[in-house]
């Protein structure tokens, strides 16, 4: 009976450990990336991020649905980071997994549109390839499943993606993995804080 | 009263495992009052902003408050080149896809929730800006009812399952 009190309370431990610390999850690899963001500036991730907390979401901007909820998610974010004072420790960054698509232009007017507060936030695309190691090293997949065609005869791709929000720390780990169209907010705040 | 308490330790133990689980998400529905509409109808219509060239998602709720058994068989408008149906899915734990779906059935006195992570209305390359408060016009098409105009408003919504509770 003594050992099994034993084993439950180190049950106990570690399933608290597991609820408030925020283990390293993984990390981006010792590759930097480069990238161009949404003012056709060329940006290195997750370099861009070093020094502050990372809120890093995967999006495509044909997505009428998932994308933008992850990408309202980020904004309210932001807000209540803002509120808290926080908010210059943190860095968000939108990447996109549709880089023949979302150019530049595409993702400024994806952010416009949205009026979202990119002082501290970058929307980013870049060659495909240079993309599609990146979004492995997140352990992100997103895969081209159904698709339509219009009226000028150009095909809209629709990928099958991981609906995701990583947490990076100032060194550039990945520390937690959200689902980003159905995050709560303020767990992210509170995880955040707990990096800082 | 050392044994006594021994078992809360087993039970401790689960309640903190329980603390850590995922929790569940299901956004649960409003129940509207239907006393006072009849055929076939499109609540609450709503789109979410867009700029022009890109595509954006149609949201509310059919409601066929008729004794026939309809189908919805494609929506139209004139705000982007396409105009589809469609269900966003879940595949797996954490991957989202979404699909175009030909015919839905909306059976007699049902209603059909279209709402993000759902059903929704795909307004595919878009020939216009769509900035919060605009009013536009789209067309459902049912087997039996016919087209049915609907106004919808467009807006951002501030949290996944709010938008259902500011519309009322
Ligand atoms: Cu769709």
């Amino acid at each position: 009976m003594k050992k099994l009190n034993i084993v439950l309370l180190a049950v106990i431990l570690i399933s608290l450990s597991a609820c408030n610390g925020l283990p390293i999850e993984g990390d981006f690899g010792p590759t930097h990336f480069n990238l161009i963001d949404q003012d056709n500036q060329s940006q290195i991730f997750p370099d861009l991020i070093k020094g502050k907390i990372g809120v890093v979401g995967y999006i495509f901007t044909n997505c009428p649905d998932i994308c933008p909820l992850t990408t309202n998610n980020m904004r309210l974010i932001q807000e209540e980071l803002k509120k808290e004072n926080i908010n210059d420790d943190v860095e968000f960054v939108s990447i996109s997994f549709d880089p023949e698509v979302d150019s530049p232009e595409v993702l400024k007017n994806f952010a416009e549109i949205r009026d979202l507060d990119l002082n501290n936030w970058a929307f980013l695309t870049g060659e495909k390839s240079i993309i599609d190691s990146l979004i492995k090293e997140a352990g992100v997949i997103a895969v081209v499943g159904d698709s339509s065609v219009t009226k000028e005869g150009e095909t809209i791709y629709y990928f099958i993606h991981t609906d995701r929000i990583s947490l990076i720390d100032e060194e550039g780990n990945i520390r937690k993995n959200y689902l980003g169209s159905r995050i709560n907010i303020k767990d992210v705040v509170a995880d955040i804080k707990k990096l800082l | 009263m050392k044994t006594k308490f021994k078992f809360l330790i087993p039970l401790f133990a689960v309640l903190i495992l329980l603390g850590c689980a995922k929790q569940n998400d299901e956004v649960k529905q409003p129940e509207e009052s239907t006393a006072h509409m009849s055929g076939m109808m499109v609540h609450n219509a709503w789109i979410r902003q867009a700029a022009e060239g890109t595509t954006t998602a149609l949201f509310g709720m059919i409601m066929n408050h008729t004794e026939v058994n309809d189908t919805l068989i494609g929506v139209s408008s004139d705000l982007a080149q396409l105009t589809e149906f469609h269900e966003t899915y879940q595949k797996e734990d954490d991957m989202m896809g979404m699909r175009h779906i030909e015919a839905q059935p909306i059976d007699a006195n049902s209603s059909l929730i279209l709402k993000p992570g759902s059903y929704h209305v795909m307004l595919i390359r878009l020939n216009q800006d769509l900035n919060v408060g605009n009013t536009k016009e789209i067309t459902f098409h049912f087997k039996h009812a016919g087209d049915i105009k609907v106004e919808a408003i467009v807006k951002e919504m501030n949290e996944m399952g709010s938008m259902d509770h500011s519309q009322h």
